[in-house]
């Protein structure tokens, strides 16, 4: 193991000496501290002037940020609830999940390309190293160094919460492993292509597009499911006034033969976050679990592991692919 | 195949081929050779000979598409056979984030080293080439014949059996030159085998023990230094003859083929090349015999670089030759 251990400490070794890892931990340190100073305070609230129930006043900096958000029917015990899932949705989901994602795959994008390049990868395989190894060990430390400092953010995240919201949440910490597994799966897309074309610029746009396929994908199963359920009653009331509408049966083929077969085999980033929840709230129903809200429309947790098993699956046949191609290569 | 060689090739051929395979580019064909143990052996050749080509098929970077050779009796590719082996590519690239220190740490770990080991080598050889002062400047400030040295540190690093150098002395001055000549003699000495790269005849004449010499992916000579030296001193001679032609012609028949150009009424110049002295006093004996005037002679003998011209544009050896000469 001490040669694929030496090429992640080598990773990191790069990272210091580019000053990636620290102009990251500077952004993720700017960031805490512009969220330091939001507050989450219950107040009573009013409708004409008397106080008719809950609601939660965020400040920024002891200014009132927006509206009182009201509560209904709620017992204020719950508010601490619906304020963690506000503040994760928002915060962790939004802001950390897509523009994080996004950030660590534009500085991790170049790892693979700069390893494979002519001059420094003949010495690299000129050691008595196995080539797929020495690709996971690339892939493994960019994972670590992205852990770092999501660790770093997500803890940061925690004792803001915490502290200045009172929101004690696990869930913030359990954000950790979904963000990186969130990020391997962008990852290994981003380092199969720098493994194939060794361009940075390639690798990182691929990943990229794939994102967005993945979206599209998940996004036209929901609308067209529901698109397809609300005509059900509809087709039965053409039928019986023998009314043909043109291009369903298209619509139906693009779903059955395009976008169910793509979503199968696609990760599913998204769902990944109803998992979470699931994992941390048990299997509740909508009307015990404020946070269940959070579910995207059309993912309902029919099985709530299958986002994951499918995406550590596209996972593993992707870093399979790229373990394959670099022993097959040649440079 | 006998395991008693260092480094064993066997008919080895490499093609190339285009993504659709479309294009072929047969880079290396019908490559045999062997080098023993303790040799220092070079391998020369112009550029686009198939020389890094060989290189990196003996370390596995590129699969042979036909034959095999081995290393130390491993198959050439295995990861055993690379543990023996210290490689200096051609374009050497080490990442810009290391300092010397660093870069020769990193690759002593990749060979199995551990740090410490590798901190216990690198003293020595960073002395011995004059890079002590630099260990801990990055590698972006070091000039080129600096880089060249600590690549060949990294090579040697883990005390190989077999060194592969790719032009280990490009980009250095005389001074390097020399002290990178004195460090693959020391290595010789030690019983290391050294398998050489260049396009440089001069430099590999200093230090080789044997020679094969690859043009267009195919061997053309293998052998001796001595062996080539033997084709320089061959003499080509420049004749300028007066007699009768059909005379002149009946005593230069013998030594091959000559090259006649008219002066005159019975006045020629020959053009003639004699394997040595000897050959030359025969030659001339001969004509005088046959009443031939010699008018004129010029004697050019064959550098050591117009052998190496001569031999890459020969046809390539077949199976009898380079038995013979294996």
């Amino acid at each position: 193991m001490k040669p694929y251990l030496a090429v992640i400490m080598d990773l990191f070794r790069a990272a210091f000496c580019s000053r990636v890892l620290w102009i990251l931990l500077m952004m993720i340190t700017c960031f805490l501290l512009a969220l330091a100073p939001l507050t989450l305070e219950r107040v009573p609230y009013q409708t004409n002037g008397s106080p008719t129930g809950n609601a939660l006043q965020i400040r920024y900096a002891g200014n009132d940020f927006g509206p009182p958000i009201q509560v209904h029917g709620r017992a204020p015990e719950r508010l601490v609830s619906y304020a963690v899932a506000w503040f994760l949705d928002y915060i962790v989901d939004f802001m950390v999940g897509f523009f994080g994602v996004f950030i660590a795959l534009v500085v991790t994008s170049p790892i693979i390309p700069e390893t494979y390049k002519k001059g420094s990868v003949e010495l690299l395989l000129s050691k008595p190293v196995s080539r797929p190894l020495l690709f996971l060990a690339k892939c493994a430390g960019a994972c670590a160094f992205v852990f770092l400092n999501i660790v770093y953010l997500f803890v940061g995240l925690w004792l803001i919460a915490g502290l200045r919201l009172g929101l004690w949440d696990v869930g913030i910490l359990a954000a950790i492993p979904v963000f990186l597994f969130y990020f391997l799966i962008f990852y290994c897309v981003s380092a199969l292509a720098g493994l194939i074309w060794r361009n940075a610029i390639v690798s990182l746009t691929l990943a990229l597009v794939f994102w967005g396929a993945c979206i599209v994908v998940a996004q036209s199963k929901t609308v067209m499911e529901r698109v397809f359920d609300t005509e059900q009653s509809a087709a039965a009331l053409e039928r019986e006034n023998s009314i043909d509408r043109p291009g369903r049966e298209f619509w139906k083929s693009v779903y059955r033969f395009g976008v169910l077969p793509l979503y199968t085999v696609f990760p599913k980033p998204l769902e990944l976050d109803n998992t979470v929840q699931y994992l941390l709230n048990g299997p509740q129903d909508a009307g015990e679990n404020v946070r269940l809200h959070r579910f995207r429309p059309g993912a309902e947790v029919q099985n709530p592991y299958s986002p994951v098993v499918s995406s550590a699956i596209f996972v593993a046949v992707v870093l399979g692919i790229g373990c394959l191609v670099s022993y097959r290569a040649e440079y | 195949m006998d395991s008693t060689f260092a480094i064993e090739v066997d008919s080895l051929g490499k093609t190339y081929r285009s993504t659709l395979g479309r294009r072929q580019h047969e880079a290396l064909r019908d490559v045999s050779f062997n080098v023993a143990p303790g040799q220092i052996f070079g391998l020369l050749g112009p550029n686009g000979a198939g020389k890094t080509t060989l290189l990196k098929v003996l370390l596995g970077i590129i699969r042979p598409s036909a034959g095999r050779g081995r290393i130390l009796g491993e198959a050439i590719g295995s990861a055993s056979s690379r543990q023996h082996v210290g490689y200096l590519p051609e374009r050497l690239r080490v990442p810009l984030h290391h300092t010397a220190d660093s870069a020769l740490t990193f690759y002593g770990r990749l060979s199995g080293l551990s740090g410490r080991e590798s901190r216990m080598r690198r003293g020595e050889l960073l002395e011995r080439v004059g890079l002590s002062a630099w260990e801990r400047v990055r590698v972006g400030k070091l000039s080129k014949g600096m880089l060249q040295k600590l690549g060949l540190i990294a090579a040697l690093l883990h005390d190989p059996q077999i060194l592969i150098l790719d032009e280990p002395t490009d980009g250095l001055d005389p001074v390097g030159r020399k002290q990178v000549r004195d460090i693959l003699l020391a290595a010789r000495e030690q019983g290391k085998t050294i398998f050489l790269n260049s396009h440089m005849l001069l430099e590999l004449e200093l230090i080789c023990d044997q020679i094969a010499i690859l043009n267009v992916g195919q061997l053309r000579f293998l052998g001796s230094l001595d062996a080539i030296r033997r084709r320089s001193e061959s003499a080509r001679l420049e004749l300028e003859l007066q007699g009768p032609e059909t005379e002149a012609r009946a005593a230069l028949d013998m030594y091959g083929e000559a090259r006649w150009a008219k002066l005159g009424e019975a006045h020629y110049r020959v053009d003639l090349t004699l394997a040595d002295q000897l050959a030359v006093d025969q030659c001339i004996d001969g004509l005088r015999a046959g009443g031939i005037s010699i008018v004129g002679l010029r004697h050019h003998t064959t550098s050591l670089e117009e052998a190496f011209l001569e031999i890459i544009s020969s046809e390539p050896l077949d199976s009898e030759e380079k038995e013979e000469q294996k």
